[in-house]
């Protein structure tokens, strides 16, 4: 009698370890600030709701293309007119406008007068595009500066210097919405959790391997690998996401507001991984801009970490352990 | 000669033996076999809608785009879309590679085994 009731406790605790093993992972799938979103989670409940709620509010707050949001409001205010920020809205302008600055202004949210010049902004059809005129370049890069604005941080203003700056947080706010999604599952007690938005990804409580796309080629095989830890976020910038070619020359959409022209590093694609997204999102931008010696100096100065591309495709690693699996890539 | 019973085996210790194997059996399928093989996962406005193995040829659509599966790699054939980014993207086969065409909220993604999570 005894040796069956043991048996039963032993292959009920069986069935308990047994089931315990595997994971109840979920995921949760969408679109958000123009790109597409998987969130996967270790945790027992359903967080899809709140995750599709806080990339909204992310989106409604930031994006230029909502007519209400911060930026929006913004971009069609008239010099000197005072917009009032949320306290979260001063902070993540306080922390833009500390990245240009970083980055001497390789990271430029001001760049939207710029970008539309160039073509560069919304619905991307790159096709049939002319690069502009250099007088109106020079002028539009006038437009592009930081220092048409003024954020006035202890009052919680911001005003502008021309009708026509206008900043957008594009290169950037995805890296903080992936953030501001590890802070969401970690205080819901997620274990563990991989967030994608975009090409921006964020790990919690594991390690991934996470591939980087071969710049040059079409078949989206990755180039190389690395390994994502706990509570890191990467962002990878290139110049092969949207451009178009004119009368031979390619054109690519990461501008520099230092020329007005787009960036012509050495550097064709940055991988960076900060704790903070908002950082390795301006980083990678600022990287691709700044080119090799420069940026691999930049992420020094700030303790990051990074991948870069060059147009030889040599592999230049700061901090960062790199596995090449297409071998005409080279590690130097 | 003495007469012998077994007790080596009793009913209990069957079951209990046949369950363990069970549960052997299903932990080393799960552990080693996750997927037969890889497959292109179609997401439609974050829902899956289909499923398709990359071993054999087969397709996705609806009124806006077409998702075709051929030769082991997975490809937008047919957009409607403005910008076409989603058919330029070309065709993928490695695991955490995505095919993402914004304008119709359709994302295909490769799924099964891979030394990636995602690429980016």
């Amino acid at each position: 009698m005894m040796k069956k009731a043991l048996s039963i406790i032993l292959l009920l605790a069986l069935l308990v370890v047994f089931f315990a093993c595997s994971p109840a992972e979920r995921t949760a799938y969408g679109f958000s600030m123009g790109s597409d979103y998987k969130v996967s989670y270790d945790f027992n409940g359903d967080l899809d709701k709140e995750i599709a709620d806080l990339f909204a509010s992310v989106e409604s707050s930031y994006s230029v293309r909502v007519d209400s949001s911060v930026l929006s409001r913004l971009n069609a205010a008239k010099a000197g007119e005072m917009i009032t920020l949320t306290s979260e809205e001063n902070e993540v302008l306080y922390q833009a406008f500390a990245l240009a600055s970083a980055t001497r202004s390789a990271f430029d949210p001001a760049i939207l007068p710029l970008v539309k010049l160039w073509g560069f902004d919304p619905p991307y059809e790159m096709n049939g595009e002319v690069p502009p005129a250099d007088i109106a370049i020079l002028k539009a890069t006038i437009l592009s500066e930081m220092n048409q604005f003024t954020l006035y941080h202890d009052l919680s203003i911001i005003t502008k210097r021309s009708d026509d700056a206008a900043l957008d947080l594009g290169a950037a706010i995805k890296g903080y919405a992936v953030g501001r999604a590890l802070d969401l599952l970690r205080e819901k007690g997620a274990t563990k959790g991989l967030v994608w938005l975009g090409g921006t990804v964020g790990a919690l409580g594991d390690s991934y391997p996470i591939g980087v796309t071969a710049p040059r080629e079409s078949n989206q095989d990755y180039a190389f690998r690395f390994t994502l830890s706990d509570g890191e976020i990467c962002a990878t910038s290139g110049d092969y996401e949207r451009y178009y070619e004119y009368e031979g020359k390619r054109y690519h959409h990461i501008l520099d507001v230092n020329t007005g022209y787009p960036a012509s590093s050495d550097v064709i694609s940055a991988t960076i991984v900060a704790k903070d997204g908002l950082i390795a999102d301006a980083f990678a931008t600022a990287v691709v801009v700044l080119g090799v010696e420069k940026g691999v100096a930049l992420l020094e100065e700030y303790g990051l970490k990074g991948a870069l591309v060059t147009k030889e495709k040599k592999v230049v690693t700061v901090g960062l352990t790199v596995t090449i699996k297409d071998t005409t890539y080279e590690i130097v | 000669m003495r007469s012998y019973k077994p007790t080596l085996f009793r009913i209990w210790d069957v079951v209990l033996i046949v369950l363990l194997l069970v549960l052997v059996g299903l932990t080393v399928y799960f552990a080693l076999a996750p997927s037969a093989g890889e497959s292109a996962e179609i997401y439609l406005r974050g829902e899956k809608v289909a499923t398709l193995p990359l071993h054999k040829n087969g397709e996705w659509s609806n009124e806006h785009i077409k998702v075709v599966v051929s030769d082991g790699k997975v490809s937008v054939t047919e957009t409607d879309c403005p910008d076409k980014l989603c058919q330029k993207s070309g065709a993928i086969d490695q695991k955490g590679a995505s095919i993402v065409c914004l304008p119709n909220q359709v994302v295909v993604k490769i799924t099964g085994k891979g030394e990636v999570e995602v690429i980016v």
